[in-house]
């Protein structure tokens, strides 16, 4: 106990939890949640075995209550995500441990329908019990006991497909050509190089996107055809202007399409008003035990 | 770039000036002309609060006014207000940084005021405690040298953004790079000194200095050249670029605040923190320090559960980690100094990390 009760020992222990909790250094470190509990422990231990007090017993109370409340909440609640198109429904979510590995699917106990996704982010749920939950990008919202936050829609920046024209001698016809996949059409491999939502050049000429809403779409494609090859510029707003040498094709960008994606944050975390609690008493003791004597 | 917030860097970098010069010529009647520029600082950047880093900003200043004056956390405002400055606002419908930046900001102009005071008591001298403070900031200078930019520093290379939008200033890298070198060997120079208990006026120890006077004075041309540069080619990148920069300004006021009691001379009967008296201030300000960065991961836990629907998040690993220092600093243990410092380094850390 009089181990314990030293103060370097609680001054080692709270630097060294310091940098294993740090997002930065954590990272960097990848402590294991072993070390991560047994340093936490000590560091309660001597907290609570420390100065006799009133402050020094509010730190301990107040570290031994958060201690607590992120322990029960890391083993009996549960943290994931939830990806929705509109009009699709789930009863599940995707499970994620502390550690961030998937632990598979696990039942929401109602049903829930995603309605809507408005540009600003926002998703309008249906619950099976009739309930609409409406969550908005730093806006959460209670249902059944869990948490709603939108975790993250998908970025303006990149969009789900682009629609290309391409004209020829035959007609036309349009391709969706997606990132990351690569589009056939009249005999023509057309995959994305780069895509500016904003397109605009700078002072070099250097092609640059100006924000990341699609106000002046733009792109450079890669075309292909048998042996020989293309990187064919595209911009929504003046159709055709490149027409590469032996490309007897006009392409054209016609529209971007964006889907209405998006991925929620869902989480039920009991004791979180304990740790809040527990770190508010620890803030009080900490103040307390500097007041002059 | 935001003019009042500009004045307001500006405030503040005469209000650290004025505190030391009164601090070391215990003159009261600086050291309220210090606190009413800081509050002036504080208020105006109040008026620059549509940008996200002017809050914390102000926060920084109003605490430099009310806490007793110290250099150190008018010098890390000052920085606080180059970002404030330089980082473009967002627009009246951003919320802008949550309440855990703001109490993180008052807990690191607490830990600043604390820390300056603590090592102004605990030295065996005021020359020697002023030495060792200039050796430290002078290997701060290189460390912010080599880690700005992404070390391209170390080539000769220093830009500000990235991408299409960099902005080469090879002007720059020249003048910071050349910072780098004397700063490096005025820290080794004034170590040697001080770790060989070498007598007052001792060669290493007056190369040290000059050279850590010629570091400084060079780190601060070249923080000119990227700030004028940056403001005249690219506003953006300087943007892109604005931690960078005030890490450097901060690391080059740090020297000077350091070195000023060896510059200044012999200080008058009474000037200066020592004594037990000066002790107990500055653990309690230490301790309302660790008291609002516990406060600030509490903040960070309820902003998270309310934003993103859990408290486990990066906030609140930061916000704790920063708390997890404060209460290491407050234990009476062995290396107060150091765990205290690292606290500041933590707090720091997470305003600079803040979108």
């Amino acid at each position: 106990m009089k181990v314990l009760a030293r103060r370097g020992l609680t001054a080692t222990c709270g630097v060294l939890l310091a940098a294993a909790v740090h997002p930065a250094l954590g990272s960097w470190l990848h402590p294991p949640l072993v070390a991560i509990s047994a340093l936490t422990l000590l560091l309660v231990a001597s907290l609570v075995a420390g100065p006799r007090d009133p402050a020094g017993r509010l730190i301990g109370v107040g570290a031994l209550a958060t201690a607590l409340a992120f322990g029960y909440d890391g083993l009996r609640g549960h943290r994931g995500t939830l990806s929705l198109e509109a009009g699709q429904g789930t009863q599940s979510f995707e499970e994620a441990g502390p550690d961030g590995r998937s632990l598979g699917l696990r039942p929401l106990g109602f049903g829930v329908v995603l309605e809507r996704v408005d540009p600003d982010g926002s998703a309008a749920l249906k619950a099976g019990d009739g309930a609409t939950i409406a969550v908005r990008p730093g806006h959460a919202a209670s249902h059944g006991g869990f948490r709603f936050g939108v975790a993250a829609g998908r970025p303006a920046a990149e969009p789900t497909a682009l629609r290309i024209a391409v004209a020829g001698p035959q007609g036309s016809s349009v391709a969706e050509v997606t990132p990351g996949a690569t589009a056939l059409v009249e005999g023509l491999q057309i995959s994305l190089d780069r895509y500016f939502p904003d397109f605009a050049l700078d002072e070099k000429q250097q092609p640059y996107s100006r924000s990341s809403e699609p106000r002046n779409p733009a792109a450079l494609l890669r075309v292909r055809r048998g042996e020989r090859s293309w990187r064919v510029f595209v911009i929504r707003a003046m159709p055709g202007i490149h027409r590469p040498e032996g490309l007897d094709r006009v392409l054209s960008l016609t529209d971007v399409v964006v889907s209405e994606a998006v991925t929620l944050r869902v989480s039920r975390e009991p004791a979180a008003a304990v740790a809040l609690a527990g770190m508010t008493l620890m803030a009080f003791g900490v103040a307390w035990g500097g007041r002059p004597a | 770039m935001s003019l009042a917030a500009a004045a307001a860097a500006l405030a503040l970098a005469a209000a650290a000036a004025l505190s030391e010069l009164g601090r070391v010529a215990a003159r009261r009647r600086l050291d309220h002309a210090s606190r009413a520029l800081a509050a002036v600082a504080g208020a105006s950047l109040l008026f620059a609060a549509t940008r996200p880093a002017a809050r914390p900003a102000a926060v920084l200043a109003f605490v430099a006014a009310g806490v007793f004056p110290r250099g150190l956390p008018c010098l890390v405002a000052t920085a606080a207000a180059v970002v404030a400055a330089v980082r473009p606002g967002s627009g009246p419908s951003t919320a802008g940084p949550g309440a855990w930046i703001l109490l993180a900001a008052l807990a690191l102009g607490l830990a600043a005021a604390a820390l300056q005071e603590a090592a102004e008591a605990s030295g065996p001298s005021p020359r020697v405690t002023s030495g060792a403070a200039a050796a430290v900031a002078g290997a701060l200078l290189v460390l912010t040298l080599v880690t700005a930019d992404g070390g391209r520093i170390l080539h000769w290379r220093y830009g500000l953004g990235a991408g299409a939008g960099r902005l080469e200033l090879p002007g720059a890298a020249l003048v910071l790079g050349l910072a780098l070198i004397v700063s490096l060997a005025g820290s080794l120079s004034m170590g040697a000194h001080l770790l060989a208990h070498s007598p007052e006026g001792s060669r290493a120890g007056r190369m040290g200095q000059s050279l850590l006077v010629l570091g400084a004075g060079l780190g601060a041309l070249g923080v000119a050249v990227v700030a004028g540069q940056g403001l005249g080619r690219n506003e953006a990148a300087l943007a892109a670029g604005a931690v960078d920069v005030a890490a450097m300004l901060l690391a080059v006021g740090l020297i000077v605040l350091a070195l000023f009691p060896r510059l200044a001379g012999p200080a008058p009967p009474g000037a200066g923190a020592t004594g037990a008296g000066a002790v107990r201030a500055s653990g309690t300000t230490l301790r309302l320090a660790a008291a609002a960065a516990l406060l600030a991961s509490a903040a960070a836990g309820v902003e998270g559960w309310r934003a993103e629907g859990t408290y486990a998040t990066a906030a609140l690993a930061e916000a704790a980690a920063v708390a997890l220092l404060g209460l290491a600093a407050v234990q009476p243990a062995r290396l107060g100094l150091a765990r205290t410092a690292l606290f500041v380094l933590g707090l720091l850390g997470a305003l600079a990390r803040m979108p």
